[in-house]
């Protein structure tokens, strides 16, 4: 079975389809545009892989800059 | 010379399951005193659409055909409910004096049954977006392409199309109407497709172009498939539904050296109207005048269209805008070439994508074998681009992205990918209802 996914995890998929490395860790203060490089389609692609996987639009209520306001919104039952 | 069709000659048959109809016992079954029919019908199989379909046309009864492919929330949206489905209408039957009398009544304006020439057949639009929209035709309307004489007497036709979409039907009755057979062939592999064209010596195909590309195979050419052969016993290969594509056409004649290969113009709202050989389509002479082009959109007369319940979209002062994209190569007769057909535009933050475009190079990829690329809502851009593709073998993602990366904008990049078995054409409201 494949290992449930994990915030890391989608950011690391969207990274690889950038062609770009995967990071290792994923600290909340991460601003996902300016530190990651995330435009606004790489954006796009994580809420829809997010809503895949979590069920929550993470745009919904507004925009989202940090790791950690992403994080905040996607279910707290994850480990 | 003997009348055709005999009672014993098959109408429909699967030569995988061994089912068959012949025409003595549809026959059979409208010549009893009183007939017991369904008005609102969900086949089992292909062989129960058929004789369904042909026992409303000769007894003058009208029909709804509900496709198996539908959920239960997609059958109750359009009225098929479990009671409906159940339900049954005792007709006075129609005794015919063999069978090529049964099959010669209908197209001399005979009905009989409750309402004479009261045949009215209701379908369900696979539409791009949202749940099916329900039509309804007459016979003039479905049998508009219905070639008859006696050169058509021994054609035997391969049935590539669901049998309750109105290709389906369309080649039902063309089969009918000049007393041959129809092989079924939909829902069956490619290898079982090939072995039966031979077997069963089918001489007319139509399907759509995805299924000729599956046909013929992922590999590009076809050279390393060892299943190739010529099958020089079709005569006619019509492609209908999608744009086709040139280099398709010419593996289809490679494969098909004896063929005429043709495209249909056709959509669920108004049968089919146009044929094509090559890319060029024209205007026969009796709808002359009824088809213009205005601002590069292909528009057709609106009282070529079936009734739509609650009336027709996109009708304007008589005129149905097909929303198909179409270059003029001439007039008199009106000719065209199709640029894009009536798919949705996906507007991707503010970028207008054509998803024929990008389905056209994901074409080109070696190993796909059909795309389908559709807009999914997204609270960031709006819509996102997202393919569904058959692939064999599947490709690695990472190398498939490099490609399209090089070949489209990056808007037009699908950013969800996604490898399926089967692509149910048109039903995004089914796919995206998880």
């Amino acid at each position: 079975m494949k290992p449930a996914p994990t915030l890391l995890s989608v950011v690391n998929q969207v990274l690889a389809n950038k062609r770009r490395p995967a990071i290792a860790a994923l600290p909340p203060e991460t601003r996902l545009r300016e530190e990651l490089g995330f435009d606004s389609l790489d954006m796009a692609e994580l809420t829809v892989r997010l809503e895949e996987a979590f069920g929550v639009d993470i745009f919904a209520a507004g925009v989202v800059r940090t790791a950690g306001e992403v994080e905040a919104r996607l279910p707290a039952a994850q480990p | 010379m003997k009348a055709r069709p005999a009672d014993s000659d098959c109408l429909w048959r699967d030569p995988l399951s061994g089912a068959r109809v012949t025409y003595g016992e549809l026959r059979a079954s409208v010549g009893v005193g009183m007939v017991e029919l369904r008005p609102w019908l969900r086949p089992a199989n292909p062989g129960e659409a058929v004789l369904g379909l042909l026992s409303a046309l000769l007894l003058g009864c009208e029909l709804t055909l509900v496709d198996v492919d539908f959920s239960a929330e997609e059958a109750a949206s359009v009225g098929a409910t479990a009671e409906r489905l159940a339900e049954q209408v005792r007709v006075p039957g129609r005794c015919f004096e063999d069978a090529a009398a049964m099959v010669a009544a209908p197209r001399r304006g005979e009905g009989g049954g409750v309402s004479p020439g009261g045949f009215k057949l209701t379908l369900f639009t696979s539409g791009s977006t949202g749940l099916p929209k329900q039509v309804t035709h007459g016979l003039a309307g479905l049998s508009r392409m219905v070639r008859l004489g006696e050169r058509h007497g021994a054609d035997v036709w391969g049935m590539a199309y669901n049998a309750t979409h109105i290709a389906g039907v369309q080649v039902i009755l063309q089969a009918f109407f000049n007393g041959n057979a129809l092989v079924q062939l939909f829902g069956h592999g490619s290898a079982a497709v090939w072995r039966m064209i031979e077997a069963e010596g089918i001489t007319h195909l139509s399907a759509t172009p995805s299924f000729y590309r599956l046909l013929l195979g992922a590999t590009a050419g076809g050279e390393h498939d060892t299943t190739l052969v010529e099958a020089r016993g079709v005569r006619a290969v019509t492609l209908g539904g999608e744009r086709c594509d040139e280099g398709l056409r010419a593996r289809l004649a490679a494969r098909f050296p004896e063929a005429r290969i043709r495209n249909v113009y056709a959509s669920t709202e108004a049968g089919s109207l146009f044929v094509a050989e090559g890319e060029v389509f024209s205007v026969s002479p009796e709808l002359a005048g009824r088809v213009r082009i205005v601002d590069g959109e292909l528009q057709v007369a609106a009282d070529l269209l079936g009734d739509f319940a609650g009336g027709a979209q996109s009708v304007t002062d008589g005129w149905y805008r097909t929303g198909d994209t179409v270059e003029r190569v001439g007039d008199e007769p009106l000719r065209w070439r199709i640029l894009s057909r009536e798919r949705d535009w996906v507007n991707v933050g503010g970028h207008k994508v054509n998803p024929g475009e990008v389905e056209a190079v994901l074409l080109a990829y070696p190993g796909v074998i059909e795309a389908r690329v559709y807009g999914r809502a997204n609270s960031v851009l709006g819509q996102i681009l997202v393919a569904e593709l058959v692939a064999s073998p599947v490709p690695d993602e990472a190398e498939l992205r490099a490609f399209l990366s090089g070949r489209l904008q990056p808007a037009k990049v699908p950013r969800l990918i996604k490898f399926v078995g089967r692509i149910a054409r048109g039903r995004t409201g089914k796919q995206l209802g998880a």
